[in-house]
């Protein structure tokens, strides 16, 4: 028995070796090919960089504003958007930022998806920001292959796919070439205005945004045709629950959305690619500079 | 406590360490109230009239073979059997119906809904065989009444089995063995398998299988068919994986339970399919059903063969469930058998004609394929939804229009780790079935014991691990499903 036991213990050690290993390995791998791990890091070494604008949101806002173009046309700014971050993770991100800045920016825009995703109230932080969050508490939890189980098929997508593989992350936007063509159909919809004046997220934001003087500009973001809302791109003013006001413009219009080509501005589940984010941001950096 | 899980495992090896280290004159009845207490945390219940069940079949078969009343006894034990079987398990499909002509009150099965009766049918099996080998003289009634506890509810196999048959499972409590260290290792080793199988590949598999039939009015014929294709390899995983944990579980305590599966989709006909999977049921009824028809209708002729067959496998069928679905599929199980034994020699002829490797893969895919409309039956929750199956199956969903998931769509959602595990297991059953010469270097290379096999063995056992506990772990897991 005293031998079994022995063993034991060794392929205990063994496996506790090897598990370090692989986690260490997978890691390394994610946070070397993933665009979001990539930029996280990117961002969390501003020092002292004064933006004029701030972009957050989700993937849509990852893959389709163009900080670069706006840039170059004298708006200062960046991308701050992660895949699958909530209005929650958005404020950690702002918070974060506004620590290290010396002149705090003057607009932020908010990108949501009101009509795919209910990330509204979602209680939930992105994992890469909640893991390289300051006063994160460690647990078994956040072991990488357990934590990153679905950047382990990203890589995958990557290593299989060349389009996958061929982005370019610039000013903190991924921009990918690749087309995936919109044969979705129109669903007869309204975009609700209420959830926007009722998501204690947002509540949030607005809260912070007014604190720090900064004019918060909520967009919601093109999608395809089977989101796309039958109501008026606007302005519309929203009158939060809480007591404060925010700008909400409804770029998910049909209307609005008539110019995007449906064969060649997508990448895929109403995301934007390189030639939709253009264009999109054209009429971002229109009414920003109106 | 779930079976499948760590909890239940560490407390398996904990039990382990306390069982080697009691006096060996102790390890018996210290097993069965490890199981009693595991009957215990399923249902209050439950253990009483395990109890009582035990009592029952004990006493009967110590009296069985001095009686001179044995007939008769040995056919009420048998009827009391069968009666409470069928009054705890099939009471809303055999009892209610026709007591109900009578008054509306009279639901005999609210008594199941008070003992729950799980693992009935496992230990029932177990009760009848002990009589019939007692009364028929093939084994000697057991004396000691804790063995015979043990074998009705030894814990590993109580739920789902192995079901054991006595005279296999009893003298193995008589060994007065030592502390075997190859049989915790190899214990330890086949429910790792089993784990895996269970929670890498069928509990993977598990959500597109339940949506394919709880979502019948969204479905469409190709996700129906990808569907069928996978119901064998789901349900296989899924069992196999927990007999193995089961077996492994049992092995670690020095018992050795029945095998249950032995490479079944490599069978070349339902005949010998049906010696390859679920194998200590199928030879159960084979033993006890068939064989005593047979016998009993031998001046049949091979008609008594015939008959035998439609009984043991509707029999078979009702096993596993009250319904007309579960009779169909034994049925259907009968009308294959039959026919292949009807057809053998017209099928010797035809076949003989074809190369040996192109016959053996026809019967394999034939035999696959029939097992793929079988399961139909026994996944759908009655008659009508199997009929519902296999109309969009077969002509398509006319409801469904607009935003229908496309081909990869479909695909998409059975997840690629369980696919590339499904294949790399057939693989190595096809090189353990067909190509004996590569299984012997595999195994070989794989089982000596060089620093680089052990290494090799430890590497491969910390991957499973590994997998197990990002696959089966029950964190929320971050919800983001990029294009």
């Amino acid at each position: 028995m005293n031998k079994l036991f022995k063993r034991s213990l060794y392929f205990i050690a063994f496996f506790l070796v090897f598990f370090i290993l692989v986690n260490v390995a997978y890691m390394a791998v994610i946070a070397k090919t993933d665009s979001d791990f990539k930029k996280r890091f990117e961002a969390m070494q501003f020092n002292g960089l004064d933006l004029d604008l701030v972009v957050f949101g989700a993937s849509t806002v990852l893959d389709g504003v163009d900080t670069e173009m706006l840039t170059s046309n004298g708006i200062k700014s960046y991308n701050f958007a992660i895949g699958g971050a909530s209005i929650r993770t958005n404020i950690i991100q702002l918070e974060e930022y506004l620590k290290t800045c010396s002149v705090k920016p003057k607009s932020l825009v908010l990108g949501l998806n009101s009509s795919m995703v209910d990330t509204f109230d979602d209680e939930t932080i992105q994992p890469i920001v909640e893991v390289t969050m300051e006063d994160h508490k460690y647990s078994l939890n956040d072991v990488p292959i357990l934590k990153f189980k679905w950047l382990g098929f990203e890589f995958l997508k990557k290593v299989v796919s060349k389009p996958h593989r061929e982005y370019i992350l610039s000013y903190g936007q991924v921009k990918f070439e690749k087309t995936v063509a919109d044969y979705t159909t129109y669903v007869e919809q309204y975009l609700d205005i209420q959830r926007f004046e009722n998501s204690y997220w947002i509540g949030e934001m607005i809260k912070v945004c007014k604190e720090h003087d900064i004019e918060l500009i909520l967009i919601e973001m093109p999608g395809y045709k089977m989101t796309q809302n039958m109501s008026p791109t606007g302005l519309h003013v929203i009158n939060h629950s809480n007591g404060h006001q925010a700008k909400l413009y409804n770029y998910n219009s049909r209307d609005f959305c008539t110019i995007f080509d449906s064969e060649k501005d997508w990448i895929g589940n109403s995301h934007l690619n390189v030639h939709g984010a253009k264009k999109f941001t054209e009429v971002l950096l229109a009414l920003l500079s109106s | 406590m779930e079976f499948v899980s760590l909890k239940f495992a560490a407390l398996t090896i904990a039990s382990v360490l306390v069982f080697y280290l009691i006096n060996r004159k102790y390890r018996v009845a210290f097993l069965s109230i490890l199981s009693a207490g595991y009957i215990f945390s399923l249902n209050y219940y439950l253990l009483p009239y395990i109890l009582v069940y035990a009592v029952f079949n004990y006493y009967l078969g110590l009296k069985l073979p001095d009686s001179k009343n044995k007939i008769a006894l040995y056919r009420v034990g048998i009827l009391v059997n069968i009666s409470q079987l069928v009054l705890l398990r099939y009471a809303t499909f055999a009892i209610d119906p026709l007591l109900q002509l009578f008054s509306e009150d009279l639901v005999i099965s609210r008594i199941s809904e008070i003992l729950v009766p799980i693992g009935i049918s496992y230990f029932t099996l177990q009760g009848l065989g002990y009589l019939i080998n007692v009364k028929m003289g093939w084994e000697k009634p057991e004396r000691q009444f804790l063995h015979f506890l043990l074998y009705l509810v030894y814990f590993p196999k109580f739920l789902s089995g192995p079901i054991e048959r006595s005279n296999h499972f009893l003298p193995q409590l008589k060994k007065e063995e030592a502390f075997n260290e190859q049989d915790v290792i190899v214990g330890i080793r086949i429910a790792l398998f089993g784990f895996f199988k269970k929670v890498a590949i069928a509990n993977q598999l598990a959500p597109f299988i339940t949506d394919s039939f709880s979502g019948l009015d969204s479905a469409t014929g190709f996700s129906l068919g990808l569907t069928t294709f996978l119901l064998p390899i789901y349900l296989y995983f899924d069992f196999s994986g927990y007999t193995d944990i089961a077996i492994g579980f049992a092995r670690m305590f020095g018992i050795n339970l029945l095998p249950n599966f032995n490479r079944p989709f490599f069978s070349e006909n339902m005949t010998n399919f049906w010696k390859r999977f679920h194998i200590s049921l199928s030879a159960w009824f084979a033993d006890y059903i068939f064989r005593q028809t047979v016998f009993k209708r031998r001046k049949w002729g091979v008609y008594a063969s015939m008959y035998a067959v439609f009984i043991t496998w509707v029999l078979f069928g009702i096993w596993h469930g009250a319904g007309w679905n579960f009779m169909l599929l034994g049925l259907l199980q009968a009308l294959a058998i039959n026919y292949e034994f009807f057809t053998r020699k017209w099928r010797y002829r035809v076949f003989s004609r074809f190369p040996g490797g192109i016959r053996k893969w026809i019967g394999r895919i034939c035999t696959y394929a029939f097992y793929c409309i079988s399961l139909v039956f026994f996944f759908s929750p009655d008659i009508l939804t199997t009929k519902n199956y296999f109309s969009i199956l077969l002509f398509g969903n006319e409801a469904v229009t607009g935003n229908v998931l496309t081909i990869t769509g479909i695909f998409s959602e059975i997840p690629m780790s369980a696919i590339v595990l499904i294949l790399l297991f057939f693989l190595f059953e096809f090189i353990e079935e067909d190509l004996n010469g590569t299984y012997e270097k595999l195994n070989k290379l794989w089982s000596g014991s060089s620093r680089k096999q052990v290494f090799l063995r430890w590497t491969v056992y910390s991957a499973m691990l590994a997998m197990l506990f990002v696959l089966g772990s029950k964190v929320q897991q971050f919800i983001y499903a990029q294009f």
